[in-house]
């Protein structure tokens, strides 16, 4: 098996929304510099995944291990009790939360499904209130521009330009976020989850919507910034190109359930998943 | 045209603007007779920088953190009581508090500072009790963010209007009469004796907010206004930051409240109350939300309108014209039918969320009669199209009638209404298994 870090693992992870269960028992592994793709037909429940991931929901049952340490951990509770449906009730016992700011202060960063920029500022505003969390003045030295604020500030906007010319949006540093192309605002969404200085990065859809010239240079500015970074990637994906193309490892997820993993051609060739995408024999 | 200034140019205009302005507020207010007309423009100065404060405050929290608040006046009531609590002389006890035995504080943090520095004593004596009232509202707005600043929207309205009745009914109890004087007015307590005093006091806060939103933090509020999921992912703690820009907004509003005693004069509670916060919220509005200069224009304008251009529709004669509709509260219904038509036609407000600069002004200044000029060509091309659209319109319309006469005719005739499609010559059939 792979030899390197696990930086990322989920076990058993389990969300029940009232009777639905939206992830059923899900087990992933992402290791240092590695591409993992997510895939599975529409509702299979990647993003329900993710925010799981986050910490934007609270999973019913399961682990959440970030470098190594667990930091979400959960089991079936109060009228979950009863109600849970999915496997290994009782395995687990504590009860470990985390708000997704927290989740991004241990470098977990995330893009979403749709474009979510802030819409009333600019690329480089954007890009600066993800390094926010990262500066330490209070909010009266900055306010009143202390000489901390002001080096933080200044450290910031630096930091903000260099990243965006490693990005091509350095042209567009003072443009509105959303007067952007759509295949900019998808780097630029990129770019400010960087900005956060991850180490793992969740890309929901990149690719969404882009024509097949724009998926390839996506996937090379992916790898790209794999290596620049230095990140582990989890993406999930509907572009099967994209998908095949980069990922070194990829998970299929149907009704919430985890029905194969492997490499590319291990999944091209699983019957499971040629089931759940084309549908099986009458 | 675009004007473009150094830097220099720009502060050294701002700086001599305001001296001029200041220096015309100050002399305003010594000169004019207390009888003559334009004693109404200082006035209006004085009443606009305290609700240009107030609207700055609130478009903070509303513009620029996107929390829907509206327990501004509640905040404004604190700061007013404790400001007049601390600063009654201590001879007038007995007069405003006599129901309630000159009350518990007998004494007046003013008077104590002026016996011990003189003029400047004075001044210290009116300054703390005001940071003291914005403190004490802060503190108040911590307690209260705890619970409501969890909810969102239109929620966090209802709960924020309630919590300012709330305070509004507990300032009138009885039993903090020996404090509040019940549901009697405050007072004879000590007041600023030049106009120049709000709108200095006014000014320096409001620099102070947009200093704010043009730091690290302000970019955070707004990341927060534009999308919390998005702000929240990019490790902004979206209660801590919401929390602070609540403290910040419910200070600055405890100073107004404060500034807005003196003016008066005398406070009684009754008038804090959600017909004020929907003034100031209107303020805001006609101003734009998310623009610090635009609540500064719309509270002058405001101001302006209510206690000056527009003071004859209530007493029954304005602009010469002399209606028996014009009765007490028919300023009331005009501003009602005005901020309607803003909603309707001009929901960005004046400003939007664009700020004052010099760049921008002058530019406007400048191609300011260049657009007058082209105006009427504007126009008439503006009407030429719309005279194109309801042509294209019409004959739409009768092309359509047209077709449906037609269909009638040949439904009645019996021809087929549909053309069948054309069959194809031979026929592909797939098999399952590829054979």
């Amino acid at each position: 098996m792979d030899e390197r870090k696990t930086v990322l693992k989920l076990s058993d992870i389990t969300m029940q929304f009232g009777g639905v269960v939206a992830v059923d028992n899900l087990n992933l592994e992402v290791h240092k510099n590695e591409i993992v793709g997510l895939i599975g037909p529409n509702g299979a429940g990647k993003t329900t995944a993710f925010n799981c991931i986050t910490g934007v929901y609270e999973p019913t049952n399961g682990s959440i291990e970030i470098n190594g340490n667990v930091v979400i951990e959960n089991h079936p509770q109060g009228k979950m009790k009863d109600t849970y449906k999915g496997r290994n009730q009782g395995k687990y016992t504590n009860t470990l939360t985390m708000l997704p700011d927290k989740v991004t202060k241990l470098g977990v960063a995330r893009t979403f499904q749709n474009i979510r920029l802030f819409k009333g500022m600019t690329v480089l505003e954007n890009v600066m209130v993800a390094m926010h969390m990262n500066q330490s003045e209070s909010v009266f030295g900055a306010t009143f521009r202390s000489r901390k604020a002001r080096t933080e500030e200044h450290s910031m906007r630096e930091e903000a330009l260099k990243l965006l010319k490693k990005v091509d949006l350095y042209e567009n540093r003072d443009d509105l976020s959303t007067s952007l192309p759509y295949g900019k605002q998808r780097h630029l969404e990129i770019a400010r989850a960087l900005a956060t200085h991850p180490s793992i990065l969740l890309l929901d859809e990149p690719a969404a919507g882009m024509n097949p010239q724009e998926s390839d240079d996506l996937m090379n500015f992916i790898g790209r910034i794999r290596d620049e970074f230095d990140l582990s990637i989890l993406m999930i994906e509907h572009h099967m190109q994209v998908i095949m193309g980069i990922c070194e490892h990829i998970y299929v997820l149907n009704y919430g359930g985890q029905i194969a993993d492997g490499t590319p051609e291990e999944i091209q060739s699983n019957p499971a998943v040629i089931e759940a995408y084309l549908g099986g024999d009458e | 045209m675009e004007v473009r200034l150094n830097k220099k140019t720009k502060s050294v205009l701002s700086a001599v603007c305001i001296a001029l302005f200041l220096i015309f507020v100050y002399f305003g207010d010594i000169m004019i007779s207390p009888g003559s007309s334009w004693k109404m423009l200082i006035t209006v100065i004085e009443k606009g920088s305290i609700y240009a404060l107030v609207a700055a405050s609130m478009n903070l929290l509303n513009g620029f953190t996107g929390l829907f608040s509206l327990g501004q006046a509640g905040f404004m009531l604190i700061g007013a009581y404790t400001y007049a609590i601390f600063t009654i002389p201590a001879d007038s006890h007995d007069k405003v508090y006599q129901y309630f035995d000159g009350g518990l504080i007998k004494w007046s943090i003013v008077e104590i500072l002026e016996g011990k520095m003189g003029v400047l004593g004075h001044y210290l004596g009116m300054f703390i009790p005001m940071i003291g009232a914005g403190l004490l509202v802060a503190v108040i707005a911590f307690l209260i963010g705890i619970p409501v600043l969890r909810l969102k929207s239109d929620y966090l309205a209802i709960a924020t209007l309630g919590f300012a009745e709330i305070l509004r009914a507990f300032f009138q109890w009885n039993t903090l009469g020996p404090v509040t004087n019940g549901s009697n007015v405050l007072r004879k307590y000590t007041t600023y004796n030049n106009a120049v005093f709000p709108v200095l006091v006014s000014g320096i806060c409001i620099a102070i907010i947009v200093l704010l939103i043009n730091s690290t933090y302000g970019r955070a509020f707004r990341s927060i206004r534009d999308d919390e999921i998005a702000a929240e992912a990019m490790g902004i703690n979206l209660f801590r930051h919401k929390q602070t820009s609540f403290i910040i907004s419910s200070f600055f509003a405890g100073i107004s409240g404060a500034l807005l005693a003196m003016f008066q004069t005398t406070i009684n509670a009754t008038p804090f109350n959600t017909v004020m916060t929907y003034e100031i919220l209107l303020i805001v509005v006609i101003g734009g939300i998310g623009s610090i200069t635009g609540s500064i224009i719309g509270a002058f304008l405001f101001t302006a309108a209510s206690e000056w251009w527009l003071r004859g529709l209530d007493a029954g004669r304005w602009l010469g014209i002399s209606a028996s509709f014009m009765r007490p509260g028919f300023r009331k219904v005009v501003f009602a039918v005005l901020i309607m038509l803003i909603v309707l036609f001009y929901s960005r407000g004046i400003m939007g969320d664009r700020e004052f600069s010099w760049d921008g002004f002058l530019t406007w200044c400048r191609n300011l009669p260049a657009n007058i000029k082209a105006w009427p060509e504007k126009h008439k091309a503006k009407s030429a199209a719309r005279k194109e659209a309801r042509a294209a319109k019409a004959a739409a319309k009768a092309k359509a009638k047209q077709a449906k006469a037609d269909s009638e005719a040949r439904k009645a005739s019996g021809e087929a209404l549909f053309t069948p499609l054309p069959v194809a010559d031979h026929v592909v059939v797939f098999d399952k298994e590829g054979k």
